[in-house]
């Protein structure tokens, strides 16, 4: 499922000017099955921008399409948006319910919004909530579960008695077991040690090998360069860029943007700096980059 | 050395026979920069309550500046010591972002005019003075952490204790807050800083790191002798810093780099030697 951004501004304060808006005048097309991360520094519109997408806040002006869905607050615009379209989909567009069903968005510390008696129930509410009979819900709930590595003797276990990362991976597995064509996760790997950030980035990855698309929000550099295909890359609410990880860490203006770069590239930079004898264009792995360096040192031996 | 805390032979659990600190003994020493570090549920946070007795030990003793913190004097050690921790919407106790800075400075008995000069200074100090009078559901997580920061540092503490303060902020921001602490340091040798935080790279800049383990201390030292086993290290879920994995890679290759090295920098001037 793509997703369309047609000029889209929000503001917080509808009496505030356009200049103080959280986003202004985006356009950009997110495409079918596609990793997309998108990044820019606190403030700079990130999850204001996702939240759109599956309707959580409306476009003040301008509007998102995904599918036969017309996101916008702009009555006179919707209106005209939905001016030839057949009743059942001007109905959907009333409370985009069914899209928030194909948009599925794991919050910032999800794991904050875990409430029921048990590890099962609490992953069965979702899809519940879509509609789906007990027993369907629990049928997704298991298999959702499973995909993120959650063991049976959890099921009935409080979520709060679980670690960190596994409250995390249960309120993920929330989200997926209603199967969204769009999964957005806004900083999911926020706060886990790096054994929990992999599981939760290798069941993310996994997930997307499924034919779904997926969009992380993200500070971590490291998640850019490694999963996904395309970057949107934000500023002050402003779309600044959306291109290609390669593409942007090519580029020299990233600490303008308050991007840090991977550390590879940090490093790879420095070794530039300073007068690196060896050839480092194209490198963008680590193992790369250590051969790179011995050829180097060995032939000097 | 004179010591700001010490903790000795703590244990705690919340549920009976399900340890979450088993024993646990360490001292960190006034103006001293220690980072803890450990994967999730390795019982940090959990120390980090009871350092600031949100939590009681069940056994063991906590001693702030010579005092063993008891419900006697937890109001008087209270006024050295202050935490700041993750979750910035459990700490937003004020209706805008300027009477929540304000609400910790209310009962220390600051003038009006005071408590107005440290609010501007320290929202200032954190990028948040445009936003004095914003409401929490305005801001975004981050803007939250840093008025929960800004709040705590207001109160001129003799020990800051972050338990992943800046997990929520973007790279710019934690290293703006970085910089701030060590601003503060360096104005203020006697300053004692506690970091539980999950990033590896800013253990290996400080002091001193404490690696707790399924509540137990794994490994304690300066950094280079406690990242120095890699191999252990990635057992109990945690990883090295990139300068050190450098260095070890190449080890294997036989390109052998003797010197301890901590930044990026230096690491990139002894290869290009």
């Amino acid at each position: 499922m793509s997703i369309k951004v047609n000029n889209v501004s929000y503001l917080y304060n509808k009496k505030e000017n356009l200049d103080k808006a959280a986003l202004k005048e985006i356009s950009l097309t997110i495409k079918d099955k596609d990793f997309v991360t998108i990044v820019g520094k606190t403030g700079s519109g990130k999850s204001t921008l996702v939240q759109t997408f599956n309707a959580l806040i409306l476009p003040t002006f301008g509007y998102n399409e995904i599918e036969e869905f017309y996101i916008t607050e702009d009555k006179k615009l919707k209106k005209e948006l939905l001016k030839n379209k057949d009743k059942t989909i001007r109905k959907e567009n009333k409370r985009y319910s069914k899209l928030k069903k194909k948009v599925g968005m794991v919050f910032q510390f999800p794991e904050y919004q875990l409430f029921s008696e048990t590890v099962l129930k609490d992953v069965m509410f979702g899809p519940k909530n879509f509609g789906f009979s007990e027993e369907e819900a629990k049928e997704r709930a298991i298999k959702a579960l499973h995909d993120v590595g959650i063991p049976e003797s959890y099921f009935d276990k409080s979520p709060f008695e679980l670690s960190g990362g596994e409250k995390r991976r249960v309120a993920i597995a929330g989200i997926i077991a209603s199967e969204p064509d769009i999964l957005i996760l806004d900083e999911p790997t926020a706060g886990l040690d790096p054994k929990g950030k992999k599981e939760i980035l290798e069941l993310i990855a996994a997930y997307h090998k499924t034919g779904k698309t997926v969009i992380v929000v993200t500070h971590d550099m490291d998640i850019v360069l490694e999963y996904s295909e395309k970057v949107i890359v934000l500023n002050n609410g402003k779309l600044i860029d959306i291109l290609s990880p390669d593409e942007l860490f090519k580029k020299e203006n990233l600490e303008e943007l308050s991007l840090e770069m991977p550390n590879l590239i940090k490093f790879k930079n420095q070794l530039k700096y300073w007068g690196f004898a060896g050839f480092l264009e194209n490198i963008n792995d680590f193992d790369s980059l250590i051969e790179a360096i011995v050829k180097v040192k060995g032939e000097q031996k | 050395m004179e010591k700001a805390i010490e903790v000795k032979n703590l244990s705690f659990s919340y549920e009976k026979d399900v340890p979450v600190l088993k024993n646990i003994s360490f001292s960190v020493n006034k103006g001293e920069y220690v980072t803890l570090i450990g994967h999730n549920g390795s019982g940090k946070s959990t120390l980090s309550k009871l350092l600031c007795y949100l939590l009681e030990a069940n056994s063991g003793t906590i001693t702030v500046f010579g005092k063993v913190l008891n419900d006697e004097n937890i109001k008087d050690i209270r006024k050295s010591i202050g935490i700041v921790f993750q979750n910035p919407d459990n700490q937003f106790i004020g209706s805008t972002v300027e009477s929540d800075i304000a609400f910790g400075l209310e009962n220390r008995n600051f003038s009006r005019e005071e408590m107005r000069d440290l609010i501007n200074k320290y929202s200032s100090l954190v990028g948040m003075n445009d936003f004095l009078r914003r409401a929490p559901d305005e801001l975004s997580g981050g803007q939250k952490q840093r008025v929960a920061i800004a709040g705590i540092l207001a109160l001129g503490l003799k020990i800051i204790i972050f338990d992943e303060a800046t997990s929520m902020l973007d790279p710019e921001g934690v290293e703006d807050i970085k910089k701030l602490i060590f601003e503060m340091k360096k104005e203020d040798k006697d300053l004692t800083f506690i970091s539980i935080t999950h990033d590896i790279e800013e253990a290996y800049l400080s002091d001193r790191v404490i690696i707790l383990n399924k509540g137990e201390i794994f490994k304690e030292g300066n950094p280079f002798e406690v990242f120095k086993d890699e191999n252990s290290i990635k057992e109990i879920g945690l990883d090295i810093p990139f300068v050190l994995k450098v260095i070890n890679s190449l080890k294997e290759k036989g390109v052998i780099i003797n010197e301890n090295v901590r930044t990026f920098e230096e690491l990139a001037k002894i290869i290009c030697q």
